[in-house]
């Protein structure tokens, strides 16, 4: 399928590019691209034949991390294929895990912006992780640590129906 | 850039409103696909997001900072035990928890939890509600039962919609109210008791069960000239209304039923007390007599379980019986020999391990007896408290005709008395118990405390919660050592405290290593001087004001303090030490770790491990039984008096799937020891896509959400301005419940198949729908 991009202008090593809102230009692997589920379907659909993508949503420092996460999954994934290809046992996946815990402890802003352009661009596995960090980050607090750490106004639903 | 722009696929939303967007429209080539996300249903609500733009007003978002559906998609994840704290983070919050859409997104996405509703009823009558979630292992109040259900008898109740747990008729307490007609639910997502249209019929000890999302009620009795009643009625939650169907054959007071293949099967006691059998087929609405093999050889309570009809058969512990249907007959299918062992392998440690029989020897030997014998230094041990007088807080820690245990204290009574404090492992600002030290006193000494470490003497630490869930009977965990004034046993005991939660094992070190007296003590907020008292031997006399603190009733223990989770209570643990007394059963033993390293992270698994088989032992074991049995006795004599020849137990039963388990569960007519309700979070179950059969529901139902305890897990909850305002209503303003009626109509009306709601089509916005019913309220 992919052979019907017209092979012959294609480099040895498929790239696309990925143009972020601001204007900077991440030359990806084809593959790496290809974890974003839009991006996928876009090369799916035979009207799209160029390699260039512009994500007006995406900030570069975002698109950034973005990348990073996606080439480590592409590359942990060939490993981990390898591995059980030759039945050596391997942790793989829990290193895989491990680095995606790491990888997603980020400030609240950073979550929220990776967050949604894992949305946009939808690469699940990213989304889900992102999305669950969130519900993790609300679990075990109380409500007032709750609205604090989410920067939620106050509009106690209590009081005012008790004054009514 | 711009030839690139010009040759690039544009990936624009088509939320017009951004800047980048509208800028790309520009450069679309006209022949090239616009490619929109594809948008995950899951998380894009659309209609649901542009019904609340709509309306937004001054809304601020869910999360601010990020679009609301994918806060959704994160607050949907929250499990459930957190949603009840959710609810009061904001209004907006508690709208998307309290409509339709949160709970069945939660089901769709298949993240659902189901909890268990137990009713209880203590010794003096008052009957309350908990919820048990199987995933973190916690028990959870529900709020009050409203007045005129707190001590009735003979009433039913039945989960329809997933959500709502009914309960209906009964009698009252009160002869001359007597019967009632009386119907009100409970709704998980309000966590409120809210009323509903009374039954056609006043009735009590009838039967009941829900097909197809329907409740039926049938006979029972009632007062008046027409005891016995011949009767049916159904209650469809979708009409809001109580409907006639057929009359049974006979007036019946059902003592048994199920649902099996679609049928409802009652079994029950005639005017003349003649045993009876009716089956209702709910399709075309008609009751036949029935007398074959299923029903016959059927006497407990049963459960329509995986196309298998299983019925206990626990007359001495807990057995099931299954029918076959090709032979018409009932045969033994499980006997787990459960009986009434209330053994928790609580600590099986890794060192020798002795067990201690609380009865033999704890409530009636002195420590140098229990000790005698063995090498160990400390003992660790769960008991129960004892009060010294009926309400008081003194509590009783005699050991007969040994002596006494004697608490160090400040010169307060023991309830206004502070005590060192154990805190919250994940909140080191949350007071979660408090630990004491106390001396034996041998019988004819004074109270005296360890002197300059010369004289031998015995120490208990004893580790008790700040807060028990009400009815409960009160557990500590107490740990014996041979109290010598050294360090050593100051510091040991101040290490384990500082590890505050009780739990949190990677704080606690083996004796061997911890740290000597002073860093222990630096780190545990203990008074000086007790600190002193321990060290430099001072002694004190507390017996007068303090009386004696001694232990006494030591038949019972738990895992619960041990875990640092006081509703990890086995529910019924007060049944269990009161009416099952048996100074013989050495299953009251308790298997102590006499040991040098504990290790804390296993005792720990253990415990939760123990407390979650004591709930199932709880459920499924003699302790309903003998409960109901009691109940049976009181309250229907003419049922006690064929005790022979028709069911011992008054119990229907549920199934809970997710955890195999098979509950008693005591609703249907009879004044009910236990109730199982297994409960999930969405919306109402497919009818007949599986049967949990059991009189009074249990099908898998949904979302009874969020009973909580302020008092421990929620500290700036407010539990009462949340109920009171409620619970008044219920008694005098018919108001807000007709309210709610009109609430769920809409919902069905406009939302007939709410779990499609994210296929686009019926997307009721139920926090809009909320927002315009809310201001009946007020």
């Amino acid at each position: 399928m992919k052979d019907s991009f017209n092979p012959s202008i294609e480099p040895p090593k498929k790239t696309v590019t990925l143009v972020s809102s601001d204007g900077y230009d991440f030359e990806v692997e084809e593959e790496v691209a290809l974890e974003s589920q839009v991006i996928k379907d876009g090369f799916e659909d035979k009207a799209v034949d160029d390699r260039e993508y512009l994500l007006f949503n995406v900030h570069s420092d975002t698109l950034e991390l973005i990348i990073k996460y996606c080439e480590k999954h592409v590359s942990s994934r060939k490993s981990i294929s390898a591995a059980a290809a030759s039945s050596s046992s391997s942790n793989g996946e829990e290193a895989l895990k491990e680095w995606d815990e790491h990888f997603i402890s980020v400030d609240t802003n950073t979550l929220y912006d990776i967050l949604m352009a894992a949305d946009y661009l939808n690469i699940k596995s990213l989304l889900d992780l992102a999305i669950q960090k969130v519900a993790d980050t609300i679990h075990g607090r109380s409500p007032e640590q709750i609205r604090k750490k989410f920067n939620i106004e106050n509009d106690s639903i209590i009081d005012p129906w008790a004054s009514e | 850039m711009q030839n690139a722009v010009d040759t690039t696929a544009c990936f624009c939303r088509v939320d017009g409103g951004l800047k980048t967007v509208a800028g790309a429209k520009r450069f679309v080539p006209g022949t090239k696909l616009c490619l929109q996300p594809d948008i995950k249903p899951s998380i894009h609500p659309s209609k649901h997001r542009a019904g609340r733009d709509d309306r937004s007003r001054s809304q601020s978002p869910l999360l601010p900072g990020l679009p609301d559906d994918i806060a959704i998609a994160c607050l949907i994840r929250v499990p459930r035990v957190e949603h009840r704290k959710l609810r009061l983070v904001c209004k907006r919050w508690y709208r998307l928890l309290v409509g339709n859409f949160f709970y069945s997104l939660r089901k769709s996405l298949g993240i659902a939890e189901e909890w268990i509703y137990v009713i209880k009823r203590d010794r003096d009558g008052k009957i309350s509600w908990h919820a048990f979630d199987p995933v973190y292992q916690l028990w959870l109040p529900l709020p009050p039962v409203p007045k005129e259900y707190s001590e009735a008898l003979g009433f039913g109740c039945a989960v329809l919609s997933g959500c709502h747990l009914y309960l209906f008729g009964g009698k009252n307490k009160d002869p001359l109210k007597g019967s009632m007609r009386r119907v009100i639910f409970y709704s998980a997502r309000t966590n409120k008791w809210h009323r509903a249209p009374d039954m056609l019929r006043r009735r009590h000890f009838f039967g009941a069960c829900v097909m197809n999302n329907c409740l039926y009620v049938a006979g029972g009795e009632s007062e008046g000239v027409h005891r016995f009643l011949r009767s049916a009625e159904v209650y469809d939650p979708n009409k809001n209304r109580w409907s006639f169907v057929a009359d049974m054959g006979t007036s019946m007071v059902p003592f048994i039923g199920v649902v099996y293949n679609g049928r409802w099967f009652l079994k029950g006691l005639g005017s003349h007390r003649q045993v009876l059998s009716e089956v209702y087929h709910p399709e075309n609405d008609v009751w036949y007599p029935v007398s074959n093999g299923m029903v016959s050889g059927w006497r407990n309570p049963s459960a329509f379980l995986d196309g298998h009809l299983y019925a206990l058969d626990c007359k001495d512990g807990c057995k099931l019986r299954i029918y076959n249907s090709d032979t018409d007959s009932w045969s033994k299918h499980i006997d787990s020999k459960l009986h009434m062992e209330l053994t928790l392998p609580i600590f099986q440690g890794n060192l020798a391990a002795k067990k201690l029989s609380f009865e033999s020897e704890l409530e009636n030997e002195s420590p140098t007896e229990i000790f005698n014998g063995t090498t160990a230094t400390e003992l660790y041990f769960f008991t129960v408290f004892k009060k010294k007088f009926g309400h008081g807080v003194r509590m009783d820690r005699t050991v007969r005709g040994k002596g006494t245990w004697t608490a160090q204290y400040n010169g307060k009574s023991e309830g206004g008395c502070k005590f060192p404090a154990i805190y919250d492992p994940n909140d080191k600002s949350v007071e979660i118990g408090h630990w004491k030290n106390l001396s034996f006193t041998p019988k004819g000494e004074k109270a005296r405390f360890v002197v300059n470490g010369k004289k031998e003497s015995w120490v208990m630490h004893e580790y008790t919660l700040k807060e028990y869930p009400p009815g409960k009977d009160v557990f500590a965990l107490c740990r014996i050592s041979k109290g010598r004034s050294d360090n050593r046993a100051s510091s040991s005991s101040c290490a384990f405290v500082s590890s505050k939660g009780l739990e949190e094992n990677d704080e606690y070190q083996p004796r061997e290593k911890r740290p000597r007296t002073t860093t222990a003590l630096a780190s545990v907020p203990m008074s000086p001087s007790t600190t002193s008292a321990f060290n430099e031997g001072v002694t004190t006399s507390p017996t007068n004001s303090y009386g004696n603190l001694l232990q006494q009733d030591h038949n019972q223990f738990s895992a619960s303090c041990m875990s640092g989770m006081p509703m990890q209570q086995p529910g019924l643990g007060k049944n269990a030490s009161q009416e099952a007394p048996q100074p013989n059963d050495t299953s009251n033993n308790l298997d102590s770790l006499l040991d040098n390293d504990i290790d804390w992270e296993s005792v720990y698994l253990k415990a939760s491990q123990a407390s979650q088989e004591d709930c199932q032992q709880n459920f499924d074991g003699n302790l309903l039984q003998q409960d109901h049995n009691q109940v049976l006795t009181s309250s229907m004599p003419n049922v006690e008096l064929n005790r022979n020849s028709v069911p011992s137990l008054h119990m229907p039963m549920a199934s809970l799937d997710s955890v195999k388990s098979y509950l008693a569960d005591g609703s249907l007519g009879s004044t009910s020891g236990v109730v199982a309700v297994p409960l999930d979070g969405g919306l109402m179950q497919q009818a007949g896509d599986e049967n949990f059969a059991s009189q009074e529901a249990p099908e898998p139902s949904d979302m009874l959400d969020d009973a909580y305890d302020p008092s421990i897990f929620c500290e700036d909850l407010d539990w009462n301005s949340m109920h009171l305002s409620e619970l008044p209503a219920l008694e005098q303003d018919p108001q807000p419940v007709n309210m709610l009626m009109d609430f769920s109509e809409l919902l069905f009306e406009e939302d007939p198949q709410p779990v499609n709601m994210l296929g686009g089509n019926s997307n009721v916005d139920s926090t809009l729908l909320h927002d315009m019913l809310m201001p009946n309220f007020s």
